[in-house]
């Protein structure tokens, strides 16, 4: 005796429930209805072998139940591989199927009392279910790319193969139908199940080690694209306070130049002070203090507005903090101060704005005000009043910065495309400010809108959320 | 007339030094920033001069306008070009009333479209900030004398017009035809009296308008344009 299946079936079983517990454990994070079914069917598998290897000493149903068994790990698992196809896969199919598998099998094997024709439809059915396994699992191996679809296939191919082989000798007579042979063909049968069973589940989870793999790769290669649309967005948003402040550089520079007349004249004065009480009696000296101090205020003064100028164009990282939105408003309308009194324009604010704290960096949203209130200050030219008005409110736990101005407001067109790229209403515009504040203002959770106010002139609605515990 | 007439006060020290700047000149400075107000002021009367600051033209203007009485000087006009309220053509053609002001422009940029605008406005000159005190001095020194030459024209003139008014018909006819060079037997044949009574007419005519030559005469017979 070389051999004897039973002891096959024994071990086929038990390394089924090994096999399937060990992917049910592997895969407990992603469990999905494809493991459920794969792991059912294992364990099917695993009773049906044991059903099969005890046959001898059970009663007769053993063997119909057996069977059944090994249908149902079969159709489990075509469902499994059907999921993991991205097909649908319920229930009701597994169960019909199964309930006529038994029925047709019950009524083969009692009815017409011949143990060849129940067999032979056994392993007809066998051989359909792993010509469906092999279908579906190199449809995943070719769809998607699994390779380890492809070792599942091939299994399942190998043992198609094998059924269609005991099929044709069995029906052929030259072998028993008997599963408990002793022959080469059964140990030939069950060492390839034994096979197959192995490289099957082992590609099984290859599936999902492969599936997470690329998962983590396409998640490492969306932060990648996101960082660098920040990184590109920081560049444009330098870019843009460049610009701007190259427009204002005119201005900027005669603002600067105010202290620097002023220190000269003072310090000439000293000088002459210095040099007349070198020459007469000192009593008639000026009183050289109050130049100094001068000197030293309008040194500030300078220094003041290179800093304002520094902090707006210095290169650097979003940087969110607290802001305190009634202090940073006057601040900005600093800046852009000289640029406003060059074109005759008169910038107010509202002198009871409420005190709003918000989340932000502070140089973007500077940015947003210059470039609105530039924009303002380009529509007033040519206008009869020139006054732009700035107030602060809270509605519903959002800060609303409100910028109006005198100007003719913006035409049909100009209010229909504002805020696209590269839309301008000025030949030397290049259309970039408005979208850009518009894209820092969505990225602080709040907008930016552009419309007419009722009773004429171009209103500027900067909405943020208030930052948290505020008021 | 009531109205128009000057308020009387007592003179005080205060007004007796003022009056002493305001001989040497008055310098009006507008400049809508404070600190270079003050500065520009305190070297202009370091210097001697009265100087009168204000904030915007408009202010200036509107002082102007109240026609407070004003101690006689040399009068000169410093004024910053980017004014937020008035530009400086405009601020020229408002100083028709204050004609004896020559203007200075300040600018705080160099821009050539400024200082075309500054001297159409009728300019004498113009300054880039920051100003070097004694570049500062000498141009409002400059101004003040086109002032004085000015102010004594224009006081000349009234002298002359004054003295005109007492020629009469004939007199005047003959010191036009003197100035046009003819001499005086053509012209007592024009006029159709005899030379004798030419040359009374003209010396006449020479004693009311104060002049010795006949070169002084026909000068400021050209200058009247009669």
């Amino acid at each position: 005796m070389l051999f004897d299946a039973r002891t096959g079936f024994v071990y086929m079983s038990a390394m089924s429930v090994v096999m399937a517990l060990a992917i049910w454990i592997v895969l407990r994070g992603q469990r999905t209805s494809s493991v459920w079914y794969w792991c059912g069917g294992g364990l099917a598998v695993a009773a049906g072998s044991m059903l099969m290897a005890l046959r001898d000493v059970l009663p007769p149903i053993a063997y119909e139940l057996g069977n059944l068994c090994i249908f149902v790990a079969f159709a489990a698992k075509v469902q499994s591989l059907r999921v993991e196809a991205g097909q649908s896969a319920s229930w009701h199919r597994l169960v019909g199927e199964s309930l006529l598998f038994l029925v047709v099998f019950t009524i083969l094997l009692r009815v017409t009392h011949q143990t060849s024709l129940n067999f032979l439809f056994g392993i007809a059915s066998f051989t359909l279910m792993n010509v469906l396994l092999t279908k579906w699992a190199w449809r995943l191996w070719r769809e998607q790319q699994i390779f380890s679809a492809f070792w599942i296939g091939l299994g399942y191919a190998v043992m198609t193969l094998m059924f269609s082989f005991r099929f044709i000798v069995v029906a052929s007579g030259y072998f028993h139908p008997t599963i408990l042979t002793q022959g080469a063909d059964a140990l030939v049968l069950a060492l390839a199940s034994v096979v197959v069973a192995i490289i099957s589940n082992m590609g099984y989870l290859g599936i999902h080690l492969e599936r997470s793999t690329s998962a983590k790769m396409t998640a490492a290669a969306a932060q990648a694209r996101a960082e660098e649309n920040q990184r590109l967005s920081e560049q444009l948003t330098q870019l843009d306070r460049q610009r701007c402040l190259g427009a204002m550089s005119v201005s900027l520079g005669h603002e600067l130049n105010q202290p620097l007349a002023a220190i000269l004249t003072n310090a000439q004065i000293v000088q002459r002070g210095l040099q007349q009480a070198a020459t007469s009696d000192a009593a008639h000296a000026a009183p050289i203090g109050e130049f100094l101090e001068r000197i030293v205020s309008n040194t500030q003064r300078a220094s003041q507005i290179i800093e304002r100028i520094r902090g707006f164009i210095r290169p650097r990282p979003t940087q969110c903090e607290l802001l305190a939105l009634q202090q940073l408003v006057p601040e900005v309308v600093k800046l852009i101060a000289a640029e406003a009194r060059a074109q005759r324009v008169t910038i107010t604010l509202d002198p009871d704005m409420p005190p709003l704290r918000i989340n932000a960096d502070s140089v973007q949203l500077s940015q947003i005000l210059i470039n609105v209130l530039r924009n303002a200050i380009e529509a007033l030219a040519g206008a009869e009043r020139r006054e732009i008005h700035i107030s602060l409110s809270e509605e519903t736990g959002m800060a609303v910065l409100r910028i109006d101005d005198t100007g003719a407001g913006l035409s049909a067109e100009a209010l229909a495309r504002v805020g696209e790229p590269f839309f301008s209403t000025k030949t030397s515009g290049l259309g970039m400010g408005i979208t850009i504040s518009q894209t820092i203002a969505a990225q602080h959770g709040g907008d930016l809108t552009l419309t007419n106010a009722p009773g004429g002139g171009a209103v500027a609605t900067l909405t943020l959320p208030l930052a948290f515990g505020n008021g | 007339m009531a109205d128009d007439a000057p308020r009387r006060r007592p003179v005080t020290v205060a007004d007796q030094e003022r009056a002493a700047r305001c001989a040497r000149g008055r310098v009006v400075l507008i400049d809508d920033d404070a600190e270079i107000c003050f500065i520009y002021a305190v070297l202009i009367e370091l210097e001697g001069y009265a100087c009168e600051t204000f904030a915007s033209a408009t202010a200036f203007l509107t002082t102007l306008r109240e026609k407070q009485p004003r101690f006689p000087g040399p009068c000169c006009v410093l004024c910053d070009v980017s004014m937020p309220d008035i530009d400086g053509l405009e601020l020229q053609r408002q100083l028709a009333l204050y004609r004896d002001a020559p203007l200075i422009f300040i600018s705080g940029s160099s821009g050539i479209d400024e200082a075309i605008t500054g001297f159409r406005a009728g300019a004498v000159d113009f300054l880039i900030k920051p100003v070097d005190a004694d570049v500062l001095l000498a141009a409002v020194a400059k101004a003040l004398a086109l002032s004085t030459e000015r102010q004594l024209a224009r006081e000349r003139r009234t002298v002359v017009i004054a003295r005109m008014a007492l020629l009469t018909e004939r007199e005047r006819e003959v010191i036009q035809r003197v100035a046009q060079g003819q001499t005086n037997a053509e012209i007592g044949a024009a006029l159709g009296i005899v030379e004798r009574t030419v040359k009374f007419h003209r010396q006449n005519a020479m004693e009311k308008l104060a002049v010795e030559s006949v070169i002084e005469l026909v000068r400021l017979v050209d200058e009247m344009q009669l």
